[in-house]
């Protein structure tokens, strides 16, 4: 690290990928048409922004399969609530909050269900080459070393309870502020920037393990 | 600052979300804490990571507007329709608002019935007559058969209160 960047906050306005919408097309007209019931508009709406939602949803879940299913109840959900989107904020802003929900009730579901399925008293099973990380990380192979780090870190990132998971990411890779976390999450900015602090020690702790 | 509120400082500081007068603080210690530069640089890192996972491609957008559109239109026919539930309630309903119905409709019947002028002439053919026997009832018709007229007197038995004669 170069000695200037130390007072450098890292927080950079360029990072926001979901400003990327201001860029797609306008879809003034299809959203009005839509509103109206109109299906084909609705339809045009979907294929614009279909990739920038399943790729929000992969995020969350990291499975294609479950990706797709939760992409398509998103947009089912955004069909039946589209006349509450009132355009006071860019639709994908609108449609991230509403895929955010969906992939979010169905972590805590899923969650539930893995707490469910453990007995008490018995310990879950150790991750996969939990036993061989330290072999792995003297192997010449780099490429299979980062292949390690990159399962251990998405192990630690499935340890993270969904809200964790969620503000990280909304953090980080969408470049979201803690305000605008805070609205889509249904929470205090106070809670945003102690779920942020949490999951980040968490990481860092699992990572630091893994080392 | 103490270590856990340091730490907690510098995850709003990377975000850019610390205020200025605790910012500028946090960057002295920066300069002079090097455990605290090395956090700075995990959590940079954590940040790396979570950007660099791998996308997933996609799957063909037309294969999903046709199944979105598919339970878009199953979620208006339910709408409009009722389910095959919802159609055996309102069939149960109907049977249930026809049996009543007839019920009413007998009840009605039958109350016309003792309304009637031949219950009404049955019964003033039957006459009660008061007598001179204890605790006895005299009853007096005519028999529609026999055209004789009956006196039934009714007086309680030893030991019986309801015996006729």
């Amino acid at each position: 690290m170069k000695a200037g960047d130390v007072n450098k906050p890292e927080f950079d306005a360029s990072k926001k990928k979901t400003d990327q919408a201001d860029m797609m097309p306008d879809i003034g007209p299809f959203l009005e048409k839509a509103r109206k019931g109109d299906e084909d508009a609705f339809g045009e709406i979907v294929r614009i922004y279909h990739e920038r939602v399943y790729s929000v949803a992969f995020r969350y879940v990291q499975n294609a399969e479950d990706a797709a299913d939760l992409a398509q109840q998103a947009w089912i959900r955004a069909w039946k609530k589209l006349a509450s989107f009132e355009q006071r904020s860019a639709f994908f802003t609108w449609m991230y909050r509403v895929v955010a929900s969906v992939c979010l009730d169905y972590l805590r579901k899923k969650k539930r269900l893995a707490e469910q399925s453990i007995p008490d008293g018995v310990e879950p099973l150790p991750a996969i080459g939990a036993g061989s990380a330290p072999s792995a990380r003297s192997r010449p192979d780099r490429e299979l070393e980062h292949a390690e780090v990159r399962t251990r870190f998405q192990e630690a990132l499935d340890e993270l309870s969904p809200e964790h998971r969620m503000a990280i990411m909304m953090r980080e890779v969408d470049g979201y502020s803690y305000e605008e976390i805070a609205r889509t999450m249904k929470c205090r900015k106070g809670t945003v920037m102690s779920r942020i602090f949490y999951a980040r020690k968490k990481l860092q702790e699992r990572m630091q393990e893994f080392r | 600052m103490k270590g856990s509120r340091k730490q907690k400082a510098l995850s709003q500081y990377i975000d850019g979300e610390l205020r200025d007068s605790k910012s500028g603080r946090l960057s002295a210690d920066l300069e002079s804490d090097a455990s605290l530069r090395d956090l700075k640089a995990e959590y940079s890192a954590i940040g790396d990571q979570l950007r660099d996972l791998e996308p997933s491609e996609a799957p063909p957008v037309e294969k999903m507007w046709s199944d979105i559109r598919r339970e878009i239109r199953r979620g208006t026919r339910q709408e409009i329709e009722p389910s095959a539930f919802g159609v055996r309630l309102r069939w149960a309903g109907g049977t249930v608002a026809t049996a009543l119905v007839l019920m009413m409709a007998w009840v009605v019947m039958q109350s016309s019935f003792f309304g009637s002028e031949a219950y009404a002439a049955s019964a003033a053919e039957v006459e009660w007559v008061e007598t001179e026997v204890p605790n006895a009832s005299t009853m007096v018709y005519c028999d529609d058969d026999t055209g004789m007229t009956v006196i039934w007197i009714l007086e309680p038995e030893e030991g019986d209160a309801n015996a006729g004669s």
